[in-house]
């Protein structure tokens, strides 16, 4: 995972690992919606060619991401950066869900 | 006039009260159109169903924390999600909108879109998200076309006798159990996991009424005797008075009952049964304890995993496992590993549709292609024998190669926790559930891997009949008492006995008055059942004698049909225990 991209002017992106062991499921699939929600950029989410709003939690479920599936957050707008910094930062914490 | 309707028992008490209809089934919603200047108006009747069905969740939220915990209660945040969610909430405006549709279609209608792009992914992760989806849809059609919710349960004033046509364990985890007199079923069965609930909740409940849930209304009034599975919808001035004297019975017995936990669990010729208890909610061992359980028989985990949506963590299982050594600190306590699959599914785990669930992926088949599940649950267990005689034991064994499978994950777990320097008793013991024909027959060479056999009667039952136990129409079929039945377990006491290992049975047969006679007449002097069982089956035990147990076994063994297996049995106890008092409670008849 390097630092996020600018792709144009104000796009930018990373792309993260799942890592927690039962994927982004319900839960964390609806913590990720609610965490995008905080912020007023256009966030997207893609997987293996399939991108998504992760406002959406129809669309963030759709995506059906595993663990160890790539996972490309991307956003435009104005606090796009700590977009993508809080979601890559959430997905990379295993929503929380790794055990000590 | 009364409406008398009879199914079957599934939870013991008499109860009477109002009738709830529990009616959870998406609604059939007429295609509408509406006109130019009501678009706003079916907008805003939307918003309203929302901002509804929201508040509704949340509650539910509220009391799934206060019952289960904050985690467990996070379950329904995708639905709360889902009531905001953009896709949702613009596509259904634009369709009221733009195709002049009433509030319920338009919305049934972006919902089975969205529904069916969801279907195309196929995967089971989304697949499993499709009951959250369709919670929400019955929910908010239901508030659109003026059906009424079963959370209103939580709000009536009085407790109610619960209508439905059949039920679910998550539904019935929603339920509170201070607003429900009992539970009224058109399907399912005792043996149907949302029914063990009730009766570990000490819920009354009977099954199979065929159409109660739509001749019922709510308000009603009704008298349910979970005893026999009666359900009587206005009951009349005579119905009310058989309904205080079957009630006034009822209690009499349980006090009577009571009495004998402290007593001796001796035959009148000496010999000692083990009387174990079967647990199915954490809080049941001191229930056990004080009913006269000596230990417990069958620990179910599945309460630790069914219904949640995380996989419940090393820690969490090891107090569970500890709570229950301690609550017997000198009798066995056999936990039994996950009995995933069949009819029990954790939010977590993506269990596939089969098309027989019973024949199909469950039990330990489970718990061997989910290491990190079953290794987490095998320390846990290991960790608990430092508090005692905590035994474990496996569900659904076929063959060798399962229990030496098991036998190698135990060791491996063993072997970290030695370099922890974490406590067990290097002394553990594992058990085998004798469930199938296969294992029965297999018992001797199972049993060199076995430090003990624990008979699951419920299964070994309908998978040698080949009988499902949760349909209603084979009820009739499902027979302890078949002759193959017999001899399996004849075998099984046989092979256990000349290995040197306990045998134990741990199914419903062992709280059958009939059921018990008979296993303690083939040896079978460990027997675990539900709590409400454990007094009434010690009197059985202290008023039969052992000899002429044996010998009515004998006479089973060689009887040709299960009527003659019965009768053998029923001539055999004779007068020495009064069997009406157990009678309408198996829906086997007893000969008269």
């Amino acid at each position: 995972m390097g630092d996020p991209q600018l792709i144009d002017e104000q796009r930018i992106q990373r792309t993260v690992k799942i890592v927690n062991a039962a994927g982004m499921h319900a839960r964390p699939a609806a913590e990720l919606v609610k965490l995008a929600g905080r912020f007023s950029a256009d966030i997207r989410l893609e997987k293996e060619g399939l991108e998504v709003n992760a406002k959406s939690i129809m669309g963030v479920l759709m995506l059906a991401a595993e663990r160890g599936a790539q996972l490309r957050i991307s956003a435009n707008g104005a606090d796009a950066e700590d977009a993508v910094h809080a979601l890559s930062d959430l997905v990379g914490r295993g929503f929380g869900e790794l055990e000590a | 006039m009364s409406i008398v309707l009879d199914g079957s028992p599934a939870s013991e008490g008499i109860v009477a009260g109002p009738v709830f209809v529990l009616d959870w089934g998406l609604p059939v919603v007429a295609h509408e159109s509406i006109t130019d200047d009501a678009i706003a108006d079916e907008i805003a009747r939307f918003d309203e169903a929302r901002q509804w069905a929201a508040e509704r969740l949340r509650e539910i939220k509220e009391q799934t924390e206060r019952r289960l915990g904050a985690v467990e209660a996070r379950i329904f945040d995708p639905q709360l999600l889902m009531l905001e969610d953009v896709e949702v909430v613009d596509g259904t405006a634009r369709y009221i909108r733009e195709n002049r549709l009433s509030a319920a279609r338009a919305f049934e209608l972006r919902m089975l879109e969205l529904r069916s792009m969801w279907s195309r992914t196929s995967h089971p992760m989304v697949l499993d998200r499709l009951n959250d989806l369709e919670d929400l849809m019955i929910r908010v059609l239901r508030r659109l076309l003026g059906m009424n919710d079963p959370s209103d349960l939580d709000s009536l004033e009085e407790a109610a006798i619960v209508v439905a046509q059949n039920l679910t364990p998550s539904l019935i985890v929603q339920l509170d159990p201070g607003n429900v007199l009992g539970i009224a079923t058109d399907h399912g069965t005792r043996t149907a996991h949302w029914a063990m609930l009730a009766r570990s909740m000490n819920i009354p409940a009977a099954v199979g009424f065929g159409d109660a849930s739509s001749r019922a209304s709510n308000g009603q009034q009704a008298i349910l005797d979970g005893r026999i599975g009666r359900f009587v919808l206005q009951p009349e001035a005579d119905e009310r008075t058989r309904f205080e004297a079957r009630r006034k019975q009822h209690s009499d017995w349980e006090e009577e009952i009571s009495m004998i936990a402290a007593l001796e669990s001796v035959t009148q010729d000496g010999q000692y049964v083990e009387l174990r208890g079967n647990l199915d909610l954490p809080g049941e061992a001191e229930r056990l304890r004080a009913r006269g359980a000596v230990g417990i028989g069958l620990y179910r985990t599945e309460f630790l995993v069914v219904g949640r949506n995380s996989m419940p963590n090393e820690e969490e299982q090891y107090e569970a496992y500890r709570h229950a050594a301690e609550a017997f600190p000198n009798g066995a306590v056999c936990i039994r590993t996950f009995d995933l699959g069949g009819d029990k599914f954790p939010m977590f785990l993506n269990m596939p549709q089969e098309e027989n669930p019973f024949l199909g992926w469950r039990a330990i088949r489970v718990c061997l292609d989910q290491p990190d599940l079953f290794r987490t649950q095998l320390r846990a267990l290991l960790r608990a024998t430092a508090h005692g005689d905590v035994r474990f034991m496996i569900p659904l064994v076929n063959d060798v190669e399962e229990i030496r499978e098991v036998r190698a994950l135990l060791q491996e777990e063993a072997e970290g926790l030695r370099r922890d320097g974490i406590p067990f008793n290097a002394g553990y013991k594992l058990g085998v559930m004798i469930e199938t024909p296969a294992a029965a027959l297999d018992a001797a060479e199972l049993a060199r891997y076995s430090d003990f056999f624990s008979i699951g009667t419920n299964d070994l039952i309908q998978y040698t009949l080949a009988v499902d136990r949760t349909n209603t129409r084979l009820a009739k079929l499902y027979n302890p008492f078949h002759p193959a039945v017999v001899r399996q377990l004849h075998q099984v006491a046989r092979v256990g006995r000349a290995a040197g290992i306990e045998v134990s049975v741990c199914g419903e047969m062992a709280s059958h008055p009939l059921g018990a006679f008979l296993l303690i007449g083939l040896d079978i002097t460990a027997l675990s059942m539900a709590w409400p069982s454990l007094s009434e089956i010690k009197r059985l035990v202290r008023d039969v004698r052992m000899e002429d147990a044996r010998s009515a076994a004998r006479k089973a063994l060689a009887a040709p049909t299960a009527h003659d297996v019965t009768q053998c049995l029923v001539e055999g106890i004779g007068d020495s225990v009064d069997l009406s008092v157990f009678s309408g409670r198996w829906s086997l008849s007893l000969p008269e």
